[in-house]
């Protein structure tokens, strides 16, 4: 059983991500902002984390950066999910280390795709 | 004062001998004369290149240059009233070699303006010992100036500046030299004020560039959800309370991605100037009334208590724009504080903000001073919003924590999302020559408040209705 950190602000899209990644093989378990993720991340160590780009109190980035620099975070897979369509932000992502990004608005089935080969050794964009 | 018709033109331009002794008056006349000729000449040359000034920067050295070169001194020095608190801010220096541009917030030189600052600008002025000591002796070569002029930067009755020049010889200044100097200024005065306009027209690009940028950030997360839940309906079977749900999330959904675009519309309008306020006198203990009638529906109204001070005057204004933003404000306290909890609501003929409150857009109006010919507060009991979040919570979508602005106990569940009715309702209020104002302490609930003047400025009623079917 993989363990999916689901961050963002919104509910609505917290549950969507849920229904989408629940099941036999993935639970999901979920945080607020980047403050709450981290928190999270260090106390149930997922084995992937779904990060959304603006939050309050820490954004998706700052999150990223801190989880990479993070001696027992490090290692896990971070996507941003990111509603910023523009190639400066993709180079924001790579810059704060994430393994991948999502675009929003996404199809569930693509995001189930890309959550599998993370999980199964995924590579890096 | 030199007179330019005491002679005539012809004596001027006549190329005969030297004239007898007798005519030594005309004589006098004719050099000032040509000297009034030579420094109008530098004047129109010094023009040429102050205007032609596309950046602050460049501007500032065409001046400072002009002033070295004219007045023929061996300093000068731009001060700019721009801070907040519509004080001098040092901008420029010219010592001799190089023009120095600052920052608004160069350290060593706000002594400098301090001194500056407390020298009469009235009229050209030899600026006090204060000044002299307060320059720093770096940026001179060590050594201070002996002799200053300064001379008010002014247009109409806005001070914007100063302009100074400093000689090191114990020689006073000439008549001569401190017309130069204000003539520089009144150039200095044109050349700034074109420089503002420029300046406020691509910041207005901006802010459009920025909505635009923010909004689609914004529409794609309904847009997620919608997606999202509709083709996991279409691909998966989900038990009919999971299909319900998500149906309404669907719903939920579809809804805020209408309001949104209702939202943006207005937004956009008010941006491009394009609204107009339909005035009329109205009186805002209605106005509150009117707008606690949405809340009376579901038992609310005993929530809040108003309080009408007297003498409050009836406002010039557009009654149904002041509805929406009080709304706003009203829906917002309610929003964000515990379910039942006190809120008040104050109708003053004064400013109700107290200081040191700062009123949005002021600084940006050139440090004008609060308009209210009366002002509306709404006071909530809720979680308070922390100071670096207040100024924030008037932008385009500011999303702030919910732990700090939601009071409701929804906890993180709470909406998070300001959306753009705050930003809206600061634009109306701009709009009616008002401005508003937040005052909140985390934990002890926040006061957002808006003051009016009692006409809006004559900007407001051109352009096209907000809305033409609601002013009908």
């Amino acid at each position: 059983m993989k363990t999916i950190l689901v961050v963002d602000d919104e509910p609505t899209i917290r549950t969507l991500v849920s229904a989408i990644l629940d099941g036999p093989e993935m639970r999901t378990i979920e945080a607020a902002d980047g403050v709450e993720a981290i928190d999270i991340a260090r106390r149930h160590r997922p084995d992937l984390v779904l990060l959304d780009v603006v939050m309050p109190r820490m954004d998706g980035f700052t999150a990223c950066r801190t989880m990479k620099a993070d001696g027992v975070m490090a290692r896990t897979p971070v996507l941003l999910l990111t509603a910023l369509a523009q190639e400066p932000e993709q180079q924001r992502a790579r810059l704060a280390g994430a393994d991948g990004v999502v675009q929003k608005p996404f199809s569930p089935a693509t995001l189930r795709a890309t959550v599998d080969s993370f999980l199964n050794g995924g590579s890096k964009v | 004062m030199l007179r330019a018709n005491a002679v005539p033109v012809v004596a001027f331009r006549s190329q005969g001998p030297p004239p007898p002794a007798q005519d030594g008056q005309l004589w006098r006349e004719r050099i000032e004369l040509v000297a009034m000729a030579a420094r109008t000449q530098a004047l129109y040359q010094s023009a040429v290149q102050v205007f032609a000034a596309c950046t602050p920067e460049e501007l500032y050295g065409a001046l400072l240059s002009a002033v070295r070169s004219l007045v023929r001194v061996d300093l000068a020095a731009l001060f700019l009233v721009r801070d907040k608190d519509g004080r001098p801010v040092y901008r420029a220096l010219h010592t001799g070699r190089s023009t120095l541009i600052f920052c608004a917030d160069e350290a060593p030189t706000a002594a400098f303006a301090d001194a500056a600052l407390a020298t009469p600008t009235r009229s050209a002025v030899a600026a006090s010992d204060t000044l002299l000591r307060g320059l720093p002796p770096s940026l001179n070569g060590g050594r201070c100036p002996t002799k200053l002029l300064s001379v008010p930067i002014r247009s109409g009755k806005d001070d914007m500046g100063l302009l100074v020049a400093g000689r090191r010889t114990a020689v006073p200044f000439s008549s001569d030299q401190v017309d130069l100097l204000r003539g520089l200024a009144d150039q200095a005065a044109v050349a700034l004020e074109k420089l503002r306009a420029m300046e406020a027209a691509a910041e207005q690009g901006r802010r459009a560039r920025e909505l635009v940028s923010v909004a689609s950030h914004e529409l794609r997360t309904p847009l997620t959800a919608l997606q999202g839940f509709s083709e996991l309906l279409l691909s998966q079977e989900v038990s009919r309370d999971v299909q319900k749900s998500w149906l309404s999330l669907i719903n939920q959904e579809s809804v805020r991605l209408g309001s949104l675009i209702t939202e943006l519309l207005d937004l956009t309008r008010l941006e491009s100037g394009r609204a107009r306020l339909s005035l009329r006198p109205v009186d805002l203990e209605d106005l509150v009334e009117h707008v606690l009638r949405l809340w009376a529906g579901n038992g609310q109204r005993s929530r809040f208590s108003v309080n009408v001070q007297p003498g409050v005057p009836r406002l010039k204004a557009d009654a149904s724009k002041l509805t929406q933003v009080l709304a706003n404000l009203v829906g917002n306290a309610v929003n964000y504080s515990p379910p039942g909890s006190p809120i008040s609501i104050d109708v003053a003929p004064r400013c109700l903000a107290r200081p040191p409150t700062k009123h949005l857009g002021l600084a940006a109006a050139g440090g004008a001073s609060c308009p209210a010919g009366a002002s509306i507060a709404v006071r909530d009991r809720g979680a308070g919003i922390s100071r670096e979040d207040q100024a924030r919570v008037f932008q385009p979508f500011c999303r702030v924590a919910s732990q700090q602005r939601g009071g409701s106990g929804a906890g993180t569940d709470a909406p998070t999302g300001e959306g753009l009715g705050l930003t809206i309702a600061q634009r109306l209020i701009e709009w009616h020559g008002g401005v508003m104002w937040v005052e909140s302490c985390p934990g002890k609930g926040s006061t957002f408040g808006f003051c009016l003047p009692t006409h809006p400025p004559n900007r407001s009623t051109s352009g096209t209705p907000l809305d033409p079917g609601a002013t009908a």
